[in-house]
């Protein structure tokens, strides 16, 4: 007789795979554009959704009237801006079984709260790039970006006051075209700078956070589409160009705890368990009570490039 | 009960309506828009003037979108109109009839969209001359460059957004200075080499366009105001010729 082998015993004797307990993640966006933002904290039971931001011009003009004569009164300059939040929500439901058999674990759909809650954030902040007004968009419809439209944004920040570092958020593929773009920069010695080998040699193109000539590149593929969805519009910002804030939800809480299983793990989310007893399934929401809107925009300005 | 015969047709059994359904797939399910025209973006094209436009996003939680406990799109237009973009309304009756009837009213379409990372469905806003084609997964998005630079002449010819020759000047200003910008660069590349003649290509057009323009009038939008330069009188007090 031939001998026992694992093919001959795996039925009886064996499964036809094991489960290794843990889990892979499938390609996705990892992003936080969260620092390309500038946060101000929301008051909560203060009566309102809306939060006004006070803009003051802390520099006017000295006049010289002359030794005996009384100057003229200088107001003050002064702006607004207004950030509502609202309410967005990821709804997951699983059954117990699910659960009792180790096919789902509760830390799987809390991480998975936390990261989509970022891709959600992130993708608020990145709408805002196609409205930048004052400055004037870099960059070419349907044309391929280059070094030189990261420079013209640059330059376009400069001129209107932005003080350093700015954020440039562009979509991965305008990334890719600034890379290449950059290999061709080598006629001369700036060129050669140690930001440029660090942006040619930058790995993990997910989360890229490099750092060129004061300029934090940054990638999303939230950048939105436009010029009839045939260009990216890729931003870049200097600090105080797009304001964020997150309602929070601790005070609320502690004051009503309308459900013992409600989790806080963050100052901004409300992630509850409830339980549906007639179905044997546990049902998780997580609410996440955002807000951005452009603050000023003479601090940011757009970058289009070709989509196909 | 009715004695008048009922007739069933038998019919093949597929699967439901939801997965026979096509679903474009995209990177990101996005919200409703509208489009805005900046005050200095825009382009020649065939030798005429044409705005080129931005979207706007209506999103809860964005720009003040959810304002006041209901969704408002005046305040997300708001925000735009003070920085003297034009907000195009699809519902203008200057845009004339529906797209479905030959004219620009209700230019924003939406198909059903699916985000392939995700498996999630929704819809994806687009213009109504955007014709998406999907194969094996590929998509190739079409347009109808035609109908768009239609409907932007469109918006110049109603009034809804105004190019004057002041306009005219300021973008060929600031396009002459990315372009003296570029001029300091080495072209190295081809890229750059192609990217400098078309820089200078669009400026000469722009130029040559300038001729066509009426001169600046009070308007929507950006609204040229013409200063007079008036004579200087007594300002300085460091040459009297009478004192002398």
């Amino acid at each position: 007789m031939a001998a026992d082998t694992y093919a001959s015993l795996n039925t009886d004797l064996g499964i036809s795979k094991y489960l290794n307990m843990s889990f892979i993640e499938l390609l996705h966006e990892t992003q936080d554009l969260k620092e390309v933002a500038t946060y101000f904290p929301f008051t909560g039971g203060a009566g309102s959704a809306a939060m006004k931001l006070r803009q003051i011009q802390p520099v006017d003009a000295f006049s010289v009237p002359g030794e005996d004569t009384a100057p003229s009164v200088v107001n003050f300059t002064t702006a607004n801006a207004t950030i509502t939040v609202a309410k967005a929500n990821l709804y997951r439901s699983v059954t117990d079984l699910a659960f009792i058999t180790g096919e789902m674990e509760v830390e799987q759909i809390v991480s998975s709260f936390v990261k989509s809650l970022v891709y959600y954030r992130s993708g608020l902040i990145s709408a805002l790039s196609s409205g930048f007004t004052s400055n004037t968009a870099t960059g070419t419809t349907l044309t391929a970006l280059t070094v030189d439209a990261v420079y013209l944004a640059m330059f376009e920040l400069q001129r209107a006051l932005v003080p350093k570092p700015y954020n440039c958020v562009l979509h991965q593929k305008q990334y890719s075209e600034f890379q290449a773009s950059l290999r061709g920069e080598t006629a001369t010695p700036f060129q050669r700078a140690d930001s440029t080998q660090k942006a040619l040699e930058a790995q993990d193109m997910g989360a890229t956070q490099m750092e060129w000539f004061g300029i934090n590149m940054r990638t999303h593929a939230s950048v939105p589409k436009v010029n009839a969805s045939l260009d990216y519009s890729g931003m870049m910002v200097g600090k105080g160009a797009i304001g964020f804030t997150e309602a929070p939800v601790a005070n609320f809480i502690r004051q009503y705890a309308f459900n013992p299983q409600t989790l806080a793990g963050e100052e901004a989310v409300i992630c509850q368990d409830l339980s549906t007893e007639a179905k044997g399934s546990r049902t998780w929401i997580c609410h996440y009570y955002p807000g951005v809107a452009e603050v000023e925009d003479a601090r940011g300005v757009q970058i289009v490039s070709v989509v196909a | 009960m009715s004695t008048e015969s009922v007739f069933f047709r038998p019919e093949p059994v597929v699967a439901n309506s939801d997965s026979r359904r096509n679903y474009l797939p995209v990177e990101r399910i996005n919200n409703r828009f509208e489009l805005i025209a900046k005050p200095f973006a825009w382009e020649v094209k065939g030798g005429k003037w044409l705005p080129v436009l931005s979207p706007i996003f209506f999103q809860r939680g964005l720009n003040n979108y959810d304002d006041q406990g209901v969704t408002d799109p005046e305040a997300v237009r708001s925000i735009y109109r003070r920085k003297s973009c034009v907000c195009i309304d699809p519902n203008d009756p200057r845009l004339g009839a529906s797209v479905t009837k030959g004219g620009f009213a209700n230019y924003i379409a939406a198909v059903p969209a699916t985000n392939p990372a995700f498996g999630s469905t929704g819809r994806y806003y687009l213009l109504w001359c955007e014709s998406p084609v999907e194969t094996a997964g590929e998509v190739v998005w079409r347009m109808d460059m035609k109908a768009y630079d239609a409907f932007r002449q469109h918006l110049v010819d109603a009034d809804i957004v105004k190019i004057d020759r002041s306009i005219a000047d300021i973008v060929i200003s600031k396009k002459k200075a990315q372009l003296s910008a570029m001029e300091m660069v080495p072209m190295n590349t081809e890229a750059k080499v192609n990217r400098l003649a078309a820089m200078k290509a669009e400026i000469s057009a722009m130029v040559k366009a300038l001729k066509g323009l009426a001169a600046p009038k009070a308007a929507r939008g950006a609204r040229p105001v013409a200063f007079i330069p008036e004579p200087v009188i007594d300002e300085l007090d460091t040459f009297r010729p009478d004192e002398e």
